[in-house]
């Protein structure tokens, strides 16, 4: 695994801008970033990313059903009582999911560690699955990277089988937060994918969802039967329309108890379950901010998004943290794992955290985000990758 | 040398994110039971072009105005209202709220035909798919709702005649065929809308992790 700079194509931007990616800069710093690439192994990616992405995918759906049969687990996780019985209905009932990502501390030595699971509105998915899949085509046809390489990145591939196996009403319709260009940019990404496996599609700004009677329905009163959200299932049980879920027919992507998985909560609970395990990191339950934290250990809020309301302190006792909106609930105490640090061509350290995303169930490809600081934020660069030995 | 399972997509296209404004893609329906019908903004225009049917143009368009207030979408505000209808294009309900009245949009139009008489469809010709597993599907509002059924307009489409359902019936007046599933009409309940976001809204930025 090494980080290799390589000169940008010189048309990216107007590519970006063809196709709706108009996130690639955030705040006028770059977030997509093709001045550098990562290389991996073969090894790399099958024997360690792949194989480790698939076991922990089947170590954290191993955990739902325990959860859900346990209200002290429940509890534990802070899941409201009222929807108890609506997860573990979604769970018996098979509702299938789509996607998830999960990311890892990856060196390309040692065995990959799990820093956490995006299991219910992951993002980075357009500029994994698509941008950078043709940046990779337009690299080996440039000359710039080996014609032997490969990606790993059958993302797109599984999302449109993954389409055309679900078993949902039609038309699907796609919802998020349509002010945050970067949650519709991968809404309509899904979407399209969608409509590719050959699905009838439909675009809904979240905020423009309404009921009646008990059901969910577009502004004009047109049934919602299906419905993909962008949006967190912690937000919705604790907003005004959570109980209508509890009448409505509607059956959502990502299903109800993928709610479970995206809680640090898991991170503890696996480690209790399968202690040692080269692929986890020690994880507790934690009394809080308010308890000290110990050189050695990072805090997370079981809810929370883009690295916010994380405090580390690392092995010499320095202590980091970034601020966030999450610090209500439960908390998890983590070992720390110092992220694998490169040199970024000014000299300058950045860290890397490595997205790996499962799709259908199988480990489907990655994308690698980078940061000046050990905490892997939103505004956190996104950085191609190839495999060649 | 063993040939390796390739790691990438064979391809990768878009069909809707380009160009980037593409939002909706239509949906095809199925084959349905199709009827004959009319379309008319009221019973004068009906009977301008129907003049030897007058009467029923008449009795038509009142069967319609009284169906129009139990099948109407219902709204909180008449700001919500107009959202979707446009300006002094609602109003009032005869429901009322703690804070004052509901509110619908006005009747722009009427669909009448053979379908709504002497009976309706039979339960399991077609009609709106029951939304509630278990519960029966909702009665017509209203008998005169068997014969004719109030028509709107939305906001951003002001051409097309729609049901309370919004299902598009015709862009012009006059006769128009018509499939009879979309056109069972079912009572409107009270309609909200914009339950979820609001912790977005507080938190601000992306949602995604």
């Amino acid at each position: 695994m090494q980080r290799r700079p390589l000169a940008p194509r010189a048309d990216w931007q107007a590519q970006a801008a063809a196709t709706g990616f108009d996130y690639h800069t955030i705040d006028g710093a770059p977030y997509w970033d093709e001045s550098a690439c990562y290389q991996f192994g073969w090894r790399q990616i099958e024997d360690d990313l792949e194989a480790a992405t698939e076991e922990l995918h089947e170590l954290a759906l191993a955990l739902v059903p325990e959860i859900l049969a346990s209200e002290e687990l429940l509890t534990r996780l802070a899941v409201p009582p009222l929807y108890w019985d609506y997860l573990a209905r979604s769970w018996s009932a098979h509702e299938p999911q789509l996607y998830g990502r999960m990311d890892l501390a990856y060196d390309g030595r040692h065995p990959p560690k799990l820093l956490e699971l995006n299991y219910d509105t992951p993002t980075s998915l357009f500029e994994s699955g698509f941008f950078q899949w043709n940046w990779f085509e337009q690299q080996v046809a440039a000359g710039a990277l080996p014609a032997a390489a490969d990606q790993f990145n059958s993302i797109q591939e599984k999302l449109i089988e993954a389409f055309e196996s679900l078993v949902l009403p039609e038309p699907l319709w796609f919802s998020c937060m349509d002010d945050s260009s970067e949650d519709r940019g991968n809404t309509l990404y899904l979407l399209d994918c969608a409509t590719q496996a050959g699905l009838a599609t439909r675009y809904l700004p979240l905020d423009q969802l309404a009921e009646r009677d008990g059901q969910f329905t577009g502004p004009d009163g047109t049934a919602i039967h299906a419905l993909f959200k962008l949006y967190p299932w912690e937000f919705m049980l604790a907003e005004e329309f959570g109980p209508v879920l509890l009448s409505s027919a509607t059956r959502f992507l990502e299903p109800p108890w993928k709610l479970l998985l995206s809680n640090k909560g898991v991170l503890p609970l696996l480690w209790e379950r399968h202690r040692g395990h080269p692929n986890l990191l020690e994880a507790h339950f934690d009394a809080g901010p308010d308890a000290l934290l110990a050189p050695g250990w990072v805090r997370k809020p079981v809810y929370s998004r883009e690295g916010a309301n994380i405090e580390m302190r690392n092995l010499a006792g320095q202590r980091l943290a970034v601020e966030g909106p999450y610090g209500q609930g439960p908390w998890v105490r983590q070992r720390f794992q110092p992220l694998p640090r490169f040199d970024a061509a000014d000299g300058s350290p950045v860290y890397t955290v490595i997205g790996s995303w499962v799709i259908g169930d199988r480990a489907a490809g990655i994308g690698i985000r980078e940061d000046s600081t050990p905490i892997t934020r939103n505004t956190s660069r996104f950085v191609p990758h190839f495999i060649h030995d | 040398m063993s040939v390796r399972a390739r790691k990438r997509s064979r391809s990768s296209t878009l069909i809707v994110m380009v160009p980037a404004t593409t939002l909706l893609v239509s949906a095809c329906g199925g084959p349905n039971r199709v009827e004959q019908g009319v379309v008319y903004q009221d019973a004068a225009e009906c009977s301008a072009q129907n003049p030897e049917s007058s009467a029923q143009c008449a009795s038509d368009y009142q069967a319609a105005l009284a169906a129009h207030p139990a099948l109407a979408p219902k709204y909180v505000s008449q700001e919500e209202c107009e959202a979707d209808f446009g300006g002094e294009r609602c109003e009032p309900a005869p429901e009322r709220h703690a804070q004052g009245s509901f509110y619908m949009p006005m009747m722009m139009g009427y669909l009448a035909g053979q379908m709504f008489r002497p009976a309706p469809p039979p339960t399991g010709a077609g009609g709106i798919p029951p939304l509630r597993d278990g519960q029966p599907q909702a009665a017509p509002a209203a008998a005169s709702a068997d014969r004719a059924q109030p028509l709107y307009k939305s906001r951003d489409d002001q051409r097309t005649f729609r049901t309370a359902g919004n299902a598009p019936v015709a862009e012009r007046s006059g006769p128009v065929t018509v499939s009879r599933d979309l056109l069972q009409p079912r009572a409107a309940g009270l309609s909200r809308r914009g339950g979820f976001g609001a912790t977005a809204t507080r938190l601000g930025g992306a949602l995604g992790g």
